[in-house]
């Protein structure tokens, strides 16, 4: 299959199936788990660690089984006495096996995961698994979640908090759910024992199109502030300064070779005069030239690669392509800055010092008193547009000593419009020919320019008439034009001649025609008795159909479906007919101007698709003079 | 970016426990590599000197300059490299594989810009010392400007993995831009000891991507024997001696290899290039031809479809023993089978003839194998498993020593190469090659262990029409008891039966009534019938694993319930696993309603709104009977409101049919085809009260001709409107020259797809 087809399958997804989920596995139950997280001092370079510790007990309910166990670590955690237990019996053959972890998409991280294969041996039996797992630097540790793979009865997380350490725990998205939470002191240890007990927490299950975890999962928000140790005192993110101070240092001296970049900017910009021009290029040339490769290694996946080992490689991280887009423009006395950014994935912002509030870095522009942010990272997204991911977004901007804290504009469907231009005459009673003009601006151009470039060069031409046709053989597509696809032109424009076998049907006296091809979203429902998340759409869309089409000679229109409109919180629709002349023109906008579809809006939603479905099947009728 | 150390190689090596070996060996790896270096990259390859596409290619995502596969053996490696001179290991091997190739799309920058390879991996303590095996990566990119610029391998990579006997790396490529070209290579070099196994190579001429230069380059030393075949228009090697003397070198250069296109209802096995190649320390022995003897090399001749038949007979031989010497002649086997025919007639006497006890054992075999062996691990969500050749041979082995000693019932072996293999003229490997038995005498039954659904006298449709070599089994004394074998003189040959499109049919009624509530609604109920060649897929797909017990039970005399083993049983511990069992049944239940919403989707390309009810009405547990079932389901979507009137998509009843791509409709190569079949549909489409129908007679269409036909009739009769509907094809192959006959009556099937009738307000 052409990763076309692939994409255009995806696609289909979006528009045309029912948004679906599994239903969770009744067969193993956590029965009871127990974790604690310790703070204790430390010598050497980490004067402050944490010891969790935790035991899982399984049990089978229904048929003998295997629970694939698994816990993730890297450069900053250790795993230590992995221990299982079968029927409260020590199970010593069983042996963890460790390895590096792939990540999609990842082209190297320092994730390592411990494997163990935990067996249930019959109905009703149980097995138990603890380990020990030490995180060297508290500024890593930053969020604990509650739910798990399994159905767990029983849970309980204790964070013993010496007097020593000071820190915040936030608590996110605990409606819903059974927990108590306790607090008492341990004289013996001059500590605060914060103890969380959690019923019944149901098993955590993805689900296609969802926000990320942090705007729906039970789970905690630990903001580790500072430690006043043996040794003296420790700061780490008390306040958004602090984290700041910490991420600026990592950036401070990255090195990068100015004249290289002086030479790279000038080259890239020749003949260019005018300062946007410049900047666009020079945008422009970071988006097409290096390739995203994404690193998350330890120290290093917050700490940009140089820019000119960016520019020799032709490929980096968001880091080095923000780092290398700072670079450049400088180099050509613009005032460009490097950014941190949490992408809509996230659902804290800086209010909450963490290194879990941001995931992305970007470049920010200061130009003539207006900051236009850029990321290299969305290949084809217009000079001042925004991808959704980051619309909105809180943003740190560096500042010397300082830093700004500022948001990435956000920004109306009009922004990522697809207009299509259509004019259609019969040709006989049942078949139709014409012209075809869509434009696609934004995320639309984003995401159809992505599916070309997935396209095998051989092939393109072919998977893009059979994108526009959406597979139908009888829509034949001639003389297919997609003009520059390329460039620092934000709209992508295709053209074409098309060939619509049987686009109506004649019976007697009478022409049927549907004047709507496409049908976007229709059947796109939700399966509200499946679906436990809300639905994050990819953008924000804004479709708009415009057909004028030529009433067959020797007919007259006999009827015209009625105009209509839906409105709902995530989206709006409108469509008409209407007789212009010898033509009738139809017009629909569907318009989504919030991706964020909530669980309470889904029957609303589905009655709005439902009735655009019926009526995207309405006809028009000719009839004969 | 994590830097690695230098040197992945050291690491490699720390698995050695002495230190001063490490250095030594490092040392000697570090001179491999740039020896290889040199070698390749710094000798010039005239093949590889090209780095100019033709104008034809410049739309191409890739397109390959050169590709060469080169190995040499060579027992002066052993000195040259001077490690690891333990007694025992005598073959070094080279294994050089290098590809140069131009980068022109986006799409070739993500597939080439990242690499990974296995840097080292050491192999198996064998008795002479650890075989040491390893690799070399080397990589440069040749820029537009004709300007070249090495990749330093060890600098840009990092570990996927990193375990004592595997280390996994991967590199992303720097300074990889489209319009650049690539040329790499990966070496590597290995010991074997000295064994004789029998090392095959296989070369399809076709890729992806247009390959300009394809080349194979083989030396082999005087103590390794090859033979090889080039066959569906591969040219032949040119082989002249090698340099040590003794030895032979065969190469081929094969200029512009078109690139292989995704051809539908097309055989790779039949119709591209393909060169196959064995070679082996020692001589290579075949029966009733001579030896090929160490040093020489021989092209395979029309010959080696016997000889490889008979190797597939000498493996059944050796099955006939090694099960006859493991299981004492299979003799609780033949007393069970014995037993269970004996209760078998007494409740079906009218089957107590000699005829139908193969038969029965058959289903015997079958039945406790696929249907009675389960446990809480069994997948019983499907009905369909699949035997390894392994089984099937033990199977056959099985069933013929019972047959032969218990029901005196002489069979004979079948070996066959199916169209889903290689021509019989080109066969070279067993592994071409599919086995069956059939009962001696004028009326045979053909006996096929190949999977969960494989019935008496059925022959898998890849077998049918296709030459067989047949070998009678015999049975001859053996310390007291009897052996079989086979008797591999009195061969002979046979064209199996086949079956023709209307044994291979599917048949179906579709009674359709709009929904009396509203009209865009349509109540279906649809019966299939499936037989022949149809049967399993549908049977695989639709039944679950208690149907199959329930089903193949009676025919063995048995009941069907599967909880009663562990229900009955006296121990507790295997009572409390009979609950589990049953939970899995009801599971598998359940999903299999999921089954037959997935069978509509399949059929229609759409989901149904609401499948009401689904049933197996026949399960097709014989040869001769047909696998039939029903569905109820709510189709939305296939009828519009158009004024006062509904417009049906009246052809899309009939499942979506096959639609030829505008790309696949110019063809140059032959139309390989699963099997000749038919498919046949009464729709009855019940016209709703106040209601009248136009355009009935659009539905009538006809193209038939030699490769086969589209028909369909409609009429209306009362309130209903009746169309039967017929698409058969006539053969499995078609030469291309009729492909546009097959295209005129596939086309017309899409066309009645694509028919709509109005239903007119009266």
């Amino acid at each position: 299959m052409s990763p076309l087809k692939t994409y255009l399958l995806l696609l289909l997804f979006f528009f045309s199936k029912t948004v679906v989920s599994q239903k969770p596995d009744s067969n193993v139950v956590i029965e009871q788990k127990v974790q604690t997280f310790n703070f204790s001092q430390n010598k050497g370079d980490n004067p402050v660690i944490i010891t969790e510790k935790y035991s899982e007990k399984y049990r089978c309910n229904e048929v003998r089984t295997s629970v694939a166990f698994s816990e993730m670590y890297n450069d900053n955690e250790t795993i230590t006495d992995i221990d299982v237990k079968i029927e409260d019996k020590k199970a010593k053959w069983i042996t963890p096996s460790c390895d590096y972890y792939s990540i999609d998409n990842i082209f190297y991280s320092d994730a390592r995961i411990c494997r163990v294969s935990i067996p249930l041996e019959k109905k009703g039996s149980r097995s138990e698994i603890s380990l020990v797992k030490t995180y060297k630097d508290p500024r890593y540790f930053c969020t604990v979640y509650f739910t798990e793979s399994y159905l767990t009865e029983s849970k309980t997380v204790s964070f013993v908090i010496p007097k020593w350490m000071k820190l915040e725990i936030k608590e996110f998205n605990f409606d819903g759910y059974t927990i108590r939470k306790t607090k008492t002191f341990d004289q013996k240890a001059d500590a605060d024992v914060l103890t969380y007990e959690l019923k019944n927490m149901p098993a955590y299950k993805s689900e296609p199109y969802s926000p990320g975890g942090s705007y729906s999962q039970p789970h905690l928000l630990i903001l580790c502030k500072e430690a006043q140790t043996n040794n003296g005192s420790t700061v780490y993110f008390n306040t958004l300064g602090d984290l700041y101070k910490w991420y600026r240092q990592l950036v401070l001296n990255i090195g990068d070779d100015k004249s290289l970049l002086q030479q790279k900017a000038n080259e890239i910009t020749a003949g260019a005069t005018d300062d946007i021009q410049k900047i666009k290029k020079v945008f422009n040339w970071v988006q097409h030239n290096i390739r995203y490769i994404a690193f998350e290694d330890g120290i290093a996946g917050f700490k940009p690669a140089k820019a000119n080992d960016v520019l020799n490689k032709k490929y980096g991280d968001c880091k080095g392509m923000a780092n290398l887009t700072r670079g450049l423009l400088q180099a050509l006395g613009y005032d460009a800055r490097l950014c941190w950014i949490g992408t809509n994935h996230i659902a804290y912002d800086y209010s909450t010092p963490s290194m879990a509030v941001d995931n992305h870095m970007i470049c920010a522009l200061l130009y003539k008193g207006k900051k236009y942010f850029l990321d290299a990272t969305e290949t084809n997204i217009g000079f001042d547009e925004y991808a959704e991911r980051i619309q909105g977004r809180q943003v740190l901007i560096e500042d010397g000593d300082k830093y700004i804290l500022d948001r990435v504009p956000s920004v109306t469907p009009e922004q990522n419009i697809q207009l299509e231009k259509i004019a259609l005459t019969f040709d006989g009673t049942e078949n139709l020919q014409g012209t075809v003009n869509i434009s696609y601006k934004g995320e639309s151009r984003s995401d159809l320019l992505m599916r070309i470039q997935g396209t095998k060069k051989d092939n393109l031409q072919k998977s893009l008439s059979d994108y526009l046709a959406e597979q139908n053989n009888n829509y034949e597509i001639i003389d297919l034009n997609t003009g520059a696809l390329l460039g620092i032109d934000s709209v992508l424009h295709i053209k074409y001649n098309v060939k619509h076998k049987g686009a109506a049907s004649s019976f007697g006296k009478e022409i049927y025609l549907e004047a709507d091809y496409r049908k976007e979203l229709d059947g796109f429902t939700i399966d509200t008795a499946n679906r436990s998340l809300d639905v994050m759409l990819p953008y924000k869309i804004n479709l708009v159909t415009e057909s004028l089409i030529s009433v067959p000679a020797g007919y007259k229109i006999g009827q015209l479906p009625a105009n209509k409109e839906w409105k709902h919180p995530n989206i709006y629709v409108a469509i008409s007919y209407n007789k212009k002349g010898d033509k009738i023109e139809y017009k629909k906008q569907i318009k989504v101007p919030d991706i964020m579809l909530k669980k309470k809006s889904f029957s609303e939603w589905n009655k709005l698709i439902k009735e655009l479905s019926t009526y995207y099947r309405e006809q028009i009728i000719f009839e004969k003079q | 970016m994590k830097k690695i150390s230098v040197l992945v190689y050291f690491l490699a090596f720390s698995l050695m426990s002495q230190a001063q070996k490490d250095k030594d060996e490092s040392k000697d790896y570090k001179k491999m590599k740039e020896e290889l270096n040199e070698k390749i990259f710094g000798t010039v390859d005239p093949e590889f000197k090209n780095n100019t596409i033709p104008d034809e290619y410049k739309n191409e995502s890739v397109v390959v300059l050169a590709q060469k596969h080169s190995l040499e053996s060579d027992s002066r490696f052993k000195v040259r490299f001077g490690f690891n001179t333990a007694s025992g290991v005598k073959y070094y091997f080279y294994d050089i594989f290098r590809k140069k190739l131009l980068i022109n799309d986006q799409t070739a920058l993500e597939e080439y810009s990242q690499l990974s390879f296995t840097k080292l991996q050491s192999k198996d303590w064998s008795p002479v010392g650890k075989l040491k095996n390893y690799t070399f990566i080397n990589i440069r990119i040749i820029k537009p400007n004709g300007t070249t610029k090495s990749v330093n391998v060890d600098e840009s990579a990092v570990v996927l993995k990193d375990q004592k006997d595997e280390k996994k790396n991967k590199i992303a490529i720097p300074d990889l831009g489209v319009g650049d070209i690539i040329d790499y290579y990966v070496a590597n070099y290995y010991q074997e000891s000295d064994d004789s196994e029998t090392t095959p190579l296989i070369y399809v001429l076709g890729d992806d991507y247009p390959i300009l230069s394809y080349v194979i380059s083989l030396q082999f030393d005087s103590r390794i024997a090859v033979e090889y075949q080039a066959i569906n228009g591969a040219p032949d090697f040119k082989i002249s001696p090698d340099q040590e003397g003794g030895g032979n070198v065969l190469n081929m250069v094969v200029k512009n290899v078109p690139k292989i296109k995704g051809l539908m209802w097309a055989s790779s096995y039949r119709q591209l290039p393909i060169i196959r190649l064995n070679y082996k320390r020692g001589k290579i022995i075949r029966d009733d031809m001579p030896d090929i003897k160490e040093g020489s090399v021989s092209k395979a001749t029309k010959a080696y479809a016997d000889l490889t038949e008979k190797k597939m007979a000498s493996i059944m031989n050796s099955v006939f023993y090694s099960g006859a010497v493991t299981t004492r002649i299979y003799k609780s086997e033949r007393e069970f089978a014995k037993d269970e025919w004996k209760k078998y007639i007494q409740k079906h006497p009218e089957a107590n003839k000699p005829d139908s006890m193969t038969s029965f054992l058959f289903r015997l075999l079958n039945w406790v194998y696929y249907s009675n062996s389960y446990n809480t691990r069994t997948n019983f969500d499907v009905a369909y498993r699949e035997e390894y050749m392994e089984n099937r041979l033990n199977h056959i082995s099985k069933f013929a020593f019972i047959s032969l000693l218990e029901y005196k019932k002489d069979l004979e072996l079948l070996v066959v190469s199916g169209r889903n293999s290689y021509e019989r003229n080109n066969l070279f490997s067993v592994g071409d090659l599919s086995v069956l038995v059939r009962t001696a005498g004028p009326n045979p039954q053909y006996y096929h262990f190949g999977d969960a659904l494989s019935f008496q006298n059925s022959i898998p449709y890849y077998l049918q029409g296709e030459k067989a070599k047949v070998y009678p089994i015999d049975s001859k004394s053996l310390l007291g008891g009897k052996l079989l074998f086979i008797e591999m003189k009195e061969h002979s040959i046979v064209t199996l039966p086949a079956t023709d499109s209307k044994k291979n049919s599917q048949s179906e009624t579709i009674l359709v009534s709009p929904d009396a509530s509203d009209l865009l609604l349509m109540n279906i109920n649809r019966k299939v019938s499936t037989n022949g060649n149809l049967k399993k897929d549908q049977q695989a797909s639709l039944m679950i694993y208690e149907e199959l017990a329930s089903q193949t039970a009676p025919s063995v005399g048995r009941t069907n319930d599967l909880l009663a083993p562990y229900y009955n049983s006296k121990s507790k511990e295997t009572k409390k696993e009979g609950d589990e069992i049953k939970t899995l049944l009801e599971k598998a239940r359940v999903k299999h309603k999921e089954d037959f919403e997935n069978e509509i989707e399949r059929v229609y390309d759409v989901k149904a709104k609401e499948l009401k009810k689904y049933k197996i009405t026949n399960f097709g547990a014989s040869e001769d009977s047909p696998f039939d079932f029903e569905e109820e389901f709510v189709m939305e979507g296939w009828s519009k409101r158009a004024g006062n009137n509904y417009i049906v998509d009246i052809g899309k009843l009939i499942a979506s049919q096959i639609s030829i791509d505008k790309d696949q409709r110019q063809r140059t190569r032959d139309v390989y085809m699963p099997f000749p079949r038919s498919f046949t549909y009464r729709v009855e489409f019940t016209i709703p009260t106040g209601y009248s129908i136009d355009g009935v007679e659009k539905l009538n269409m006809s193209v038939e001709n030699e490769t086969g036909g589209f028909k369909s009739i409609a009429k209306q009769e009362g309130n209903k409107l009746i169309i039967d509907i017929n698409k058969y094809y006539l053969h499995s192959f078609e030469p291309v020259a009729k492909w546009p006959l097959l295209l005129s009556f596939l086309d017309k099937a899409i066309e009645f797809n694509q028919q709509k009738i109005l239903l007119k307000k009266m």
